[in-house]
């Protein structure tokens, strides 16, 4: 972690490295107090990676769009058609009441589902705006972020771009 | 009389700045957003093009690459405006598409047409 700098970081993701590169990330921040926006895959998957990171996840706050299942405290089940809005009211919700030391967004190029790149990067600024209570943030980008610009359009804003091979 | 091209993809943006630079004197075109601003500059030669940074379609990075681009446009003065914080890379690429200067929402209209007035 000490080589992520504080504040927004954005982590370039070729599709075939995902699997092995995501685990690495979750690695990094287990026993961390963190809010994991899962988009790509779901919670129990994550929590998986944590304990085979010899971590646990008490720490963590998910918000997951990929299960409808009854949320609780530290599980935010969304659904697959959660709407922008929902998502960012969501994670706001989650940086004003538990104030996360980290934020995860895996995977960002996911909302380009949901909205095109121009409303990506709206809600990307938005979330970033939460920066001064959540102190390191990571948004991953798949491939089809780079296909459609949205990485080069990321990297304007965000504080550090990291490409997978570099971590 | 100094012409102004605003690209703004907010009807509310483009009426606003539009009101505030025509009341220090500026003639102001308006785009609704890049496409829209690529086609007129075809046909016109603002002295200074207002972009904004994240609209539908094409976002003002690419907007301006496209302006870099042409040889008719490519010497043209662009100023970015936008909501978001720019990192320290987003500055270098802003150097790279040779853009003068950024403007954030929301501005003070005096700031506005300071700066206006010192890109042109």
């Amino acid at each position: 972690m000490d080589n992520f700098v504080d504040g927004s970081v954005m982590v370039v993701m070729k599709g075939d490295e995902y699997d092995s590169k995501i685990s690495d990330i979750v690695e990094r921040v287990a026993k961390k107090s963190v809010c994991y926006v899962c988009m790509r895959r779901g919670c129990a998957d994550v929590i998986r990676d944590i304990k085979n990171a010899g971590g646990d996840a008490d720490g963590f706050v998910f918000i997951d769009t990929n299960d409808n299942a009854e949320s609780d405290g530290s599980h935010i089940y969304l659904g697959s058609s959660a709407t922008l809005e929902t998502l960012r009211d969501a994670v706001a919700r989650i940086v004003d009441e538990v104030h996360p030391e980290i934020l995860v967004f895996d995977t960002l190029d996911m909302l380009l589902g949901h909205g095109e790149k121009f409303h990506v990067m709206k809600f990307a600024n938005s979330i970033m705006c939460s920066e001064g209570i959540v102190k390191k943030m990571f948004l991953i980008v798949g491939n089809n972020g780079g296909m459609c610009g949205l990485v080069d359009d990321m990297k304007m804003i965000v504080e550090k771009s990291i490409e997978t091979s570099n971590i | 009389m100094k012409t102004v091209m605003v690209v703004d993809d907010e009807a509310p943006i483009r009426e606003l700045l539009g009101a505030v630079l025509g009341s220090a004197g500026f003639t102001v075109i308006t785009a609704i957003d890049g496409k829209d601003c690529l086609r007129k500059l075809e046909s016109m030669k603002p002295d200074l093009i207002l972009l904004d940074m994240m609209m539908p379609g094409m976002s003002g990075r690419e907007v301006c690459q496209g302006i870099r681009k042409n040889p008719k446009t490519k010497t043209l003065k662009v100023i970015f405006v936008t909501v978001a914080k720019f990192s320290e890379t987003g500055k270098d690429t802003l150097k790279e598409l040779k853009v003068l200067d950024y403007i954030t929402k929301p501005f003070d209209n005096d700031d506005l047409i300071k700066r206006v007035k010192k890109a042109i």
